[in-house]
Order: structure tokens, then sequence, then C-alpha cells
């Protein structure tokens, strides 16, 4: 086992790292930026090492800094946490060039998946459903036709080049197809300089479902069962997640789970990764991709099945074989996870910065809170504005939450504005109680609190 | 503030102080005034007279280890602005660790091999007068 690990990240996430170094007894270093002085990981850690000023390019993206600090303090391996250099192959090759071991996938694994036509092509030959589609550029408007007709409308046409939504038209039925390819075609080509696309069949009302899958370097995969990530914002980030999904039977976990390990296979996957699917309402589902890293929502998986994701990634890069099967693996309860962020409701989630001057947690049986805020703690612009994690667990999916209202009830944050009185409002939502949730649930809900003046 | 009587507050804050007083408003004409104190406070030290001297620490721009340190350099040295005094070595790399302004070097707060992390002290420098 390692004797040292440094965390190359900040946040709660690298206090949650701490914490599984320090009972595993591994000696922890921290980077932390100068803005990060202050920051609970820095002072949690048993060494620390200043990378840069606070903006993350000088810092915490500072591929020299990261590296020397690894050198520097003799650390044996590194956990990178998410985001950062989590999915950046080139990362993981230079730790192995100063004989540092990199907490995560091998690099090829991160290539692999990095590349969204190729992540598709390898869930294709595993044997995985993907979102019926072209493989290749379409070139005109007859050609769309014939593919639409084949996978069947409604159907997406995609840049590709693109991201970020743009790019994309979603067309009903044949008479629409050629004005809005001709349309897709030419956004293509203005935003990214190349105006060929794709298409896609259209998942109606889907729902964002993703297995949790642990790989040890001895050819042992399994999987933690599903997490439900459906109600996210605007911009697609998630805002409340759980585990188990509330429509999932048995039979349906056990093929998504079958799916997602053989997609881990196929690519030559090590440690902790997550495969995402679309599932559509009558449960077919759909191979979305793959995320090489550790994920915000981990917790919720842990809650259910009582491993503990993070040392599970330190005992793989350590070369231990999983500790359990396939078969050991069982889901128990309900949890939710929600994301408190320093954004203001009331400001259309305007980022707020500042010093906390309150801070006080709910707490109790079932209810875990991971961050790296306290009171007295500046929030600095540089960041991303999630403060906190807040994690129920309960014995069924009411249960669960019952117990995330009573908690968002015990939760007060004073100093600067956070998105609770949100969370308050959407945990309260009958349709979230009911679980009749897709990923337009929020924009729905944001539509019916416009106008209603506070939300307290 | 325009016109404050500064002698006014000093005087009403040591006299607060004095009777452990946790705060004091005051109101001279039409300005306002209000502190809070604490009882631990020890009472501010004068201020500073116009700085006519000023340490400044050499901080590491990256890092990685000191090296190349000139050997010459020692406690009382005289040093120019921008002049190089040693290097940080990172990844094979060497960066150069110049002197911010010109002056005499007052201390010296690493040694050659040292591992170095950003913005660490590594020596300081006291302001040559005038070049405030």
């Amino acid at each position: 086992m390692f004797r040292k690990i440094l965390v190359a990240n900040r946040g709660e996430i690298a206090c949650r790292v701490i914490r599984a170094c320090r009972e595993m007894g591994i000696r922890t270093v921290a980077v932390y930026s100068k803005a990060d002085r202050d920051s609970l990981h820095r002072l949690m850690a048993d060494e620390a090492v200043c990378v840069g000023e606070g903006p993350n390019g000088d810092s915490y993206l500072n591929l020299g800094n990261v590296l020397m600090a690894v050198q520097i303090s003799g650390a044996e391996a590194v956990h990178p946490g998410y985001g950062y250099f989590s999915e950046r192959a080139h990362f993981a090759q230079a730790l192995q060039s100063i004989g540092a071991k990199f907490i995560g996938p091998p690099p090829s694994a991160i290539e692999a998946m990095g590349d969204k036509a190729a992540a598709k092509q390898a869930a294709k030959q595993a044997g995985c459903p993907v979102v019926p589609g072209s493989e290749e550029p379409i070139p005109d408007e007859a050609t769309a036709l014939r593919v639409a007709h084949k996978i069947g409308y409604p159907v997406l046409l995609k840049a590709v080049a693109g991201g970020g939504g743009r790019g994309i038209r979603r067309v009903e039925d044949p008479s629409e197809l050629p004005g809005l390819f001709r349309m897709a075609s030419a956004e293509a080509k203005a935003s990214f300089g190349n105006g060929d696309l794709l298409v896609e069949k259209c998942v109606v009302a889907p729902r964002h479902v993703e297995i949790q899958i642990l790989a040890d370097e001895h050819g042992n995969v399994v999987h933690l069962g599903e997490r439900e990530c459906s109600v996210q914002n605007l911009r697609h980030q998630k805002i409340l997640e759980e585990a188990p999904y509330a429509g999932m039977g048995e039979r349906l976990r056990r093929r998504m789970g079958e799916a997602a390990v053989a997609v881990a296979k196929q690519v030559g996957y090590q440690n902790a990764g997550t495969v995402e699917f679309l599932v559509d309402s009558s449960g077919h589902f759909y191979f979305l991709e793959m995320n090489t890293r550790l994920q915000v929502e981990h917790p919720v998986t842990e809650a259910v099945t009582g491993v503990d994701v993070v040392q599970t990634m330190i005992r793989i890069a350590a070369g231990e074989p999983l500790p359990f099967r396939q078969k050991d693996v069982r889901i128990h309860g309900h949890a939710i996870e929600a994301r408190v962020t320093a954004q203001d409701p009331e400001r259309d989630f305007a980022p707020s910065t500042g010093r906390i001057q309150k801070w006080i947690q709910p707490g109790g049986l079932g209810v875990r809170v991971d961050t790296h805020a306290y009171a007295g703690f500046e929030v600095a612009p540089f960041y991303d504005p999630m403060i906190a994690k807040l994690i129920v667990w309960g014995e069924d999916r009411p249960a669960a939450v019952r117990r995330l209202r009573a908690a968002l009830h015990d939760f007060h944050v004073e100093g600067i504005a956070t998105n609770i009185p949100f969370l308050r409002k959407l945990a309260e939502h009958p349709q979230y109680e009911e679980g009749r949730l897709d990923t337009s649930f929020v924009a729905r809900f944001l539509g019916e609190i416009e106008g209603a003046g506070e939300v307290a | 503030m325009a016109s404050v009587d500064l002698d006014a507050i000093r005087h009403a804050l040591s006299l607060a102080r004095e009777k452990g007083f946790r705060e004091v408003e005051l109101e001279i004409g039409e300005t306002r005034f209000s502190a809070g104190l604490s009882a631990k406070t020890p009472p501010r030290p004068p201020a500073p007279a116009e700085p006519t001297e000023q340490e400044v620490p050499v901080a590491s721009p990256v890092v990685g280890y000191l090296s190349k340190v000139r050997p010459s350099l020692k406690v009382g040295s005289k040093v120019e602005e921008g002049e190089r005094l040693a290097c940080v070595t990172a990844l094979g790399l060497d960066t150069d660790l110049t002197a911010p302004c010109s002056g005499e070097l007052v201390s010296i707060e690493a040694k050659e091999g040292e591992p170095l992390e950003y913005g660490q002290t590594v020596a300081v420098i006291r302001k040559r007068r005038g070049d405030a």
C-alpha cells in the first residue's frame, strides 16, 4: 500500500479523499492556491504545497507545479478527484514518467472514452445498445431522409464537430427535414467551421441513469448498481441525484450492469468509472458516454451499497484485487444527494462570493455532509460554486425524501447566497416526491416558480 | 470625514478601553463615528511614520528546488533589481530567481537544493532608501 498520496484537487472532494487516506493510515499532501490558504483541504492534509495564484490555470491546472509538488513531497500516488486533471490522459502519463501512480484508469482508457464517436463505437463492439443513428457524416438531405426513415422519427440533427447543445435540431417528421437540415448545417459551419451533420434517434422524455463500475488490475470488473441523475438545471448540471433508480427492476439493473461491465472490459478499463445511459419510458436503454473518473455523486452509491468507492480506488491502484464479487453487491435502502452551491436563486443563480458568516449543517442518522466550507471561510470567485453535498439515506425512497426535506430545513448559511431555498422547494414538489422525473423537470419547475415572487 | 478631530476620537477610544466599554459612538457636529471594542484588544500601536525602508521578499515563482545560488550572496550583499540571485529547478528546467528591487539582503531563508513551494520566501531584500 502507498505511504503517501497527493490529492490534486480542492474543495469537498479533496477533503473526501484525505479522509479516506486517513482511515487507511496513508499520509496526505494537499496542493492549494493562494486563494485557498484557509480552505479545509489544506488544513486537513498532513502536508500542503502551494502551487500558484487563485485562478485554476495558475494553480490547480498548472501541470509543472502540480508535478513538482508530487516530486518534492515524495508522494507515491496521486488522486485527481473529479474535474481538473482527472480525465487528462497526459497527466496520467506525466505521473508515470516521474514514477508516481495515477489513481484512476490507464491513459489509453481515458483516451478511448474521451472521443465521443470512438466511445460509441467501443460500446457497440461490446454489444451495448447505442442511440441508433448514422455513423458517418451525412452529406445531403436525401441521405438524411433515408437514415431518418430507417431509425424512426423524431430524430436529432447534430453537428459532427458540435458541443454544448449548439447545432442540434429536433425533427418530428419527414416534411420538416430538408429545411432544418440546411439550417443546422449552416449553423454548424458558422459555429465550428464544419457543416457535417449526424442523424440520431431522439430519445423521448429520457431518464439519465448511470452505472458505477469498479475494475481491478487483475481483470475483475463489477458494477455497484445505478444512479439516477435526471434532475438537472438548464445547463445540464446535475442538482439532485439518487440511488437506486425508482423505475429499475432487478432484470433491467442486471442488463444495464452487464452492458456497463462489457463496455469497461472492451477498453481495458481499470479503477472506478461510470457508464452513462439514456433510458426511455419503455425501459430501452442507450449508451451515452463513459466518465473515466470518480463522480461528484458517488456517495449515493456508497450509501446504498456500503462500499467506500474512494478507498477501493486507492486499493485498486495499489494493485490489490477487488475485495468482493458481483454477487456480494447488495442495494439497501435509498439515497439522495443534493448539491449545495453558492448561487443566488433570486438572481438567476448568479455566483455568490464572500465570507461565510454562519454555517449550520444538518446531521443525524442517515445524513452526510461532504464540504470544505465552514463559518469564516471565504468563497473565492475562481472556483466551482458547489460548496457542499448533502447526502441522505432512508429505508426506501419516501423515507429518503422526508429526510432530505428535514435536512434541508436544518441547513443554514449566512454571509453568502446559496441555492438551499431552491433545493427546499424542489424537494417539496409533489412531482419530485412521486419520482415522476425526467431531464426536463427543472425547466418546467422553474417555469412554475417564475413570477411567484420570493423563492423562500 | 472631512474635518474630524482625530485627537478627540483617540481620546474617546482610550477612555472607553480604560473603562472596559464594548462600543463607542461619537458625534462631532455632522460627523458620526462608531467603533466596537474587544475587551482584550491591546491598544493600537501608533501609525508608523512614512516608510523610508521596506522589506521585500524574494518569492519562488514556481514549485521546484533551489539551485545555482550565487556563491557570493550573503546577508548584507547589495543587489540590483532584476539581478539573478539563484534558480529554481523544476522538471529539468531552470527558472531564474531575480531580485524584485534593488537593496540589501537582510536574510536568506532557503538553502541550495531545498524544495520550494510556489511563493515561498527564499530571501528578503531591504529596499534602498529613496527607491520606494
